[in-house]
């Protein structure tokens, strides 16, 4: 009989090598924060939420806020008579408010949880604070906990091209210069995308997605700013204004209502259990304009495009 | 009176005392995180308990055997505790205020407790030993089966340069240089000296397997050998460095202790080339700190010359060590450099992974040295138990291995900021094993005090006789 016990501790060991839980969130060295843009692009997908069925789709262009100064449309508790009285400390107050990490512990692990941790701006950090997503190709989410209700979606972002020498400036002859001097106002960058995020939920034992789609207009004139050519004696470049409007901003804050949604079978969308995010570029106008051009006899090389994100938000949410 | 001989009729539930103690003891090395409060309060009503029960047989010879054992803990505790470095880390919330009062409440009663063990008759090494490593056994399987759960076996070589993120950051470590413990009743990513450090512990028991006959005493080979078993194997299926150098550690040790056994003639030797090291140290540290004077000749010679500069200056020991030293001679706030008067350290300093220069930076030169007094003093006890002492050779051995290695170890390699995502500062005196460590110092000094041979009084009857 005492023998028998001496098969517990084997028996133990093996059992428990076959887990592997903390294995999703560690990455490889430098992977998704390398300097290399194109290394960058975050693509993971769960496989039970890429196999999910998807029965509905809305379209929530006439729902959806594009900007935080309009936020009192999703959340009463932002709202003002003021919505210039919306600025960036309200979005810093905001984001530490409703980061998915205050939820929860399990939000906390893992490279999705770039997008948890209330960090909305890069601050410096750049790759570090952001997840980059391919266009067709998007990222997918799974919590390790289920929600009871949603309130409202909300995201901050900002859409680029990797530009890791220049940007050309459209002149009036319609070539392209070499922009060597600081950004001013004028919108030479230009896209519009068609934005899918897909809301996972637990319904009857299976995991249903519901899509959202949105076709938004990127106004702006934003590429990889650090990399623009200077003047010689020319002073630093101030600051873009970080103030998330639709007009010559960078960041895009963008979100939709939940709390009225219905499922397939007229429930209120409840049990969420994971998001993914995805987009097509409709129109990329500098890229469309540098079609078959060439600079010095080569040709002008088609620009990745990229989201950066920096936050997502699922306010008032009760996870279990 | 009265009261006293009411209590001293309580020395009967002795053996109840000595398994309630085992118990406390077990539960300080199991540790429960951080919870510093926990074990001190559990060492204070040990205290308590064992003097109600021991009443009879305390006396002032007995406490002063372990006086000049005291002295110097009691100093090192109360420099430590009422020091600028724990008083400024109750302002930034690293500690807390009862935890700063606990230091001297919490470690004297474990030290004391080793003299009142020491003196109680029902309780038997070989069992405390037994149990401490039973906890310890429990603490590596947990900690074990939680890293194979999470990552695997071999992850450590699997997933080499992998990093963790948490909280939207990467980890500074890579996947090889943390592991997950148990942590009060969580489990938590730490340091990989933290993980090591429990089976390296537990695997000291192996000294016993060379002093214990398997023919004689069955199941207590067989309970030594599983203990060997379960540290190595903690420290095998999570292979590196540092485990690696912990298993040499101990095979010196093993070695060592196998090769003086006879401690009475081999001794003088090793004495000497104790105090040749010691003063080898001191002198290394003080021209350490010397180096790193900006106005000093010493430092002038020393960057000068290749060999002494890598050594004091370039390396990235120097660098980690350094700011202990030279910031108890340096003001920097406005560019004065001055001795600062009371040798206290500057708070800002971190800690490092050695405790010498640790308590350099949270007791000030006065506490280290102190310390350092402590360990002598403790230590020289330990040769006259090993030589003096009725306890089992397997015992006194398997107390020296542990006390050792902990020593060794915790000299140069345990970090005590040692939480990967958190801020966890814990400095070795609010540790577990080093409530045991003072325990089996105060224990062993005591004991070889009350057992080794009395010398015959002389009497004024006597017939002296005078050769004329």
């Amino acid at each position: 009989m005492r023998k028998k016990y001496l098969l517990l501790f084997p028996l133990l060991i093996a059992l428990s090598s076959c887990g592997g839980y903390s294995l999703d969130y560690i990455v490889e060295g430098d992977k998704y924060i390398s300097s290399n843009f194109l290394k960058n692009y975050y693509e993971h997908w769960d496989d039970e939420l890429a196999n999910a069925a998807r029965l509905v789709s809305y379209n929530v262009d006439d729902s959806r806020i594009t900007s935080f100064k309009q936020i009192g449309n999703l959340d009463p508790n932002y709202a003002t008579a003021n919505p210039d009285s919306l600025n960036e400390s309200k979005l810093d107050a905001y984001s530490h408010a409703h980061m998915l990490n205050n939820y929860d512990e399990s939000f906390k692990y893992g490279v999705q949880s770039k997008l948890f941790d209330g960090r909305f701006l890069c601050d410096g950090l750049q790759q570090r604070s952001r997840i980059q997503i391919r266009e067709n190709k998007g990222f997918s989410v799974r919590f390790s906990k289920e929600s009871d209700g949603l309130s409202y979606f909300a995201m901050n972002f900002k859409t680029t091209l990797n530009n890791q020498t220049r940007c050309y400036k459209v002149d009036e002859s319609e070539h392209p210069v070499d922009v060597e001097a600081r950004i001013d106002s004028d919108k030479f960058h230009s896209s519009v995308i068609q934005l899918t995020v897909t809301i996972f939920v637990k319904q009857e034992g299976y995991i249903i997605g519901y899509d959202f789609i949105s076709t938004l207009d990127f106004d702006e004139c934003y590429c990889n700013y650090d990399r623009i050519l200077r003047k010689e004696g020319e002073s630093e470049d101030p600051e873009p204004s970080k103030e998330t409007t639709n007009n010559g901003s960078i960041y895009y804050f963008y979100g939709f209502d939940l709390s009225k949604v219905r499922t397939y079978n007229n429930e209120p969308l409840s049990r969420m259990v994971g998001f993914s995010i995805n987009y097509k570029v409709i129109s990329d106008k500098l890229n469309e304009f540098n079609e078959g051009k060439y600079i010095d006899g080569n040709p002008v090389e088609k620009m990745d495009y990229a989201i950066f994100l920096y936050e997502v938000y699922l306010p008032y949410t009760y996870w279990h | 009176m009265e009261k006293f001989k009411k209590l001293s009729k309580l020395h009967k539930y002795g053996a109840a005392i000595s398994f309630l103690a085992m118990e406390i003891f077990a539960l300080i090395i199991f540790s429960f995180g951080d919870n510093f409060i926990l074990y001190s309060s559990l060492s204070i009503a040990l205290m308590v308990l064992l003097i109600l029960f021991n009443i009879r047989q305390i006396n002032v010879d007995g406490v002063s055997s372990i006086a000049f054992l005291i002295f110097p803990l009691f100093l090192y505790v109360l420099l430590s505790a009422l020091g600028i470095y724990s008083r400024a880390h109750v302002l930034w919330g690293d500690f807390s205020t009862a935890e700063i009062v606990f230091i001297p409440l919490g470690l004297l009663p474990i030290c004391f407790s080793g003299y009142l063990l020491a003196i109680d008759k029902t309780f038997d090494i070989k069992i405390f030993l037994i149990v401490i490593y039973g906890a310890l056994a429990l603490l590596t399987v947990i900690n074990m089966i939680c890293n194979y759960v999470n990552f695997g076996m071999f992850y450590t070589v699997l997933y080499k340069g992998y990093r963790m993120y948490y909280a939207g950051e990467v980890s500074d470590l890579t996947v090889e240089n943390f592991a997950y413990v148990l942590h009060g009743l969580k489990f938590v990513e730490v340091k990989m000296s933290q993980y090591v450090l429990i089976p390296a512990l537990l695997l000291t028991s192996s000294i016993s397997l060379l002093f214990i006959s398997p023919k004689e005493h069955k199941k207590t080979f067989i309970t030594y050998a599983g203990f060997t078993f379960v540290g190595l194997f903690a420290l095998v299926t999570i292979p590196t460095l540092l485990g690696g150098i912990a298993i040499g550690i101990i095979i010196v040790i093993d070695g060592l202790i196998l090769l003086i056994r006879k401690f009475n003639k081999i001794y003088k030797p090793v004495k000497v080339f104790v105090y040749i090291l010691l003063v080898l140290i001191i002198l290394g540290v003080l021209v350490f700190a010397l180096a790193h004077q900006e106005k000093s000749s010493i430092a002038n010679t020393i960057a000068n010359n290749g060999t002494l500069n890598r050594l004091f200056n370039n390396n990235s020991y120097a660098e980690m060590y350094s700011p202990s030293v030279t910031n108890l001679f340096f003001d920097n706030f406005f560019g004065n450099y001055t001795i600062r008067p009371l040798l206290d350290p500057v708070p800002e300093t971190k800690l490092t992974n050695s405790f010498l220069f640790d308590n350099i930076t949270t007791s000030g030169v006065i506490g280290a040295l102190a310390f350092i007094i402590f360990l002598i003093v403790g230590f020289r006890g330990f040769r006259r138990y090993i030589l003096n002492s009725k306890d089992e050779m397997s015992s006194k051995v398997t107390l020296l291995a542990f006390s050792i290695f902990f020593v060794i170890f915790s000299a140069l390699f345990v970090d005590r900021d040692y939480a990967l995502f958190y801020r966890v500062i814990r400095p070795m005196y609010m540790t577990g094993p080093f409530f045991i460590l003072v325990f089996i110092l105060t224990y062993v000094t005591a004991k070889e005090y009350f057992q080794r041979p009395k010398k015959e009084a002389v009497t004024s009857n006597s017939e002296v006789s005078v050769n004329a």
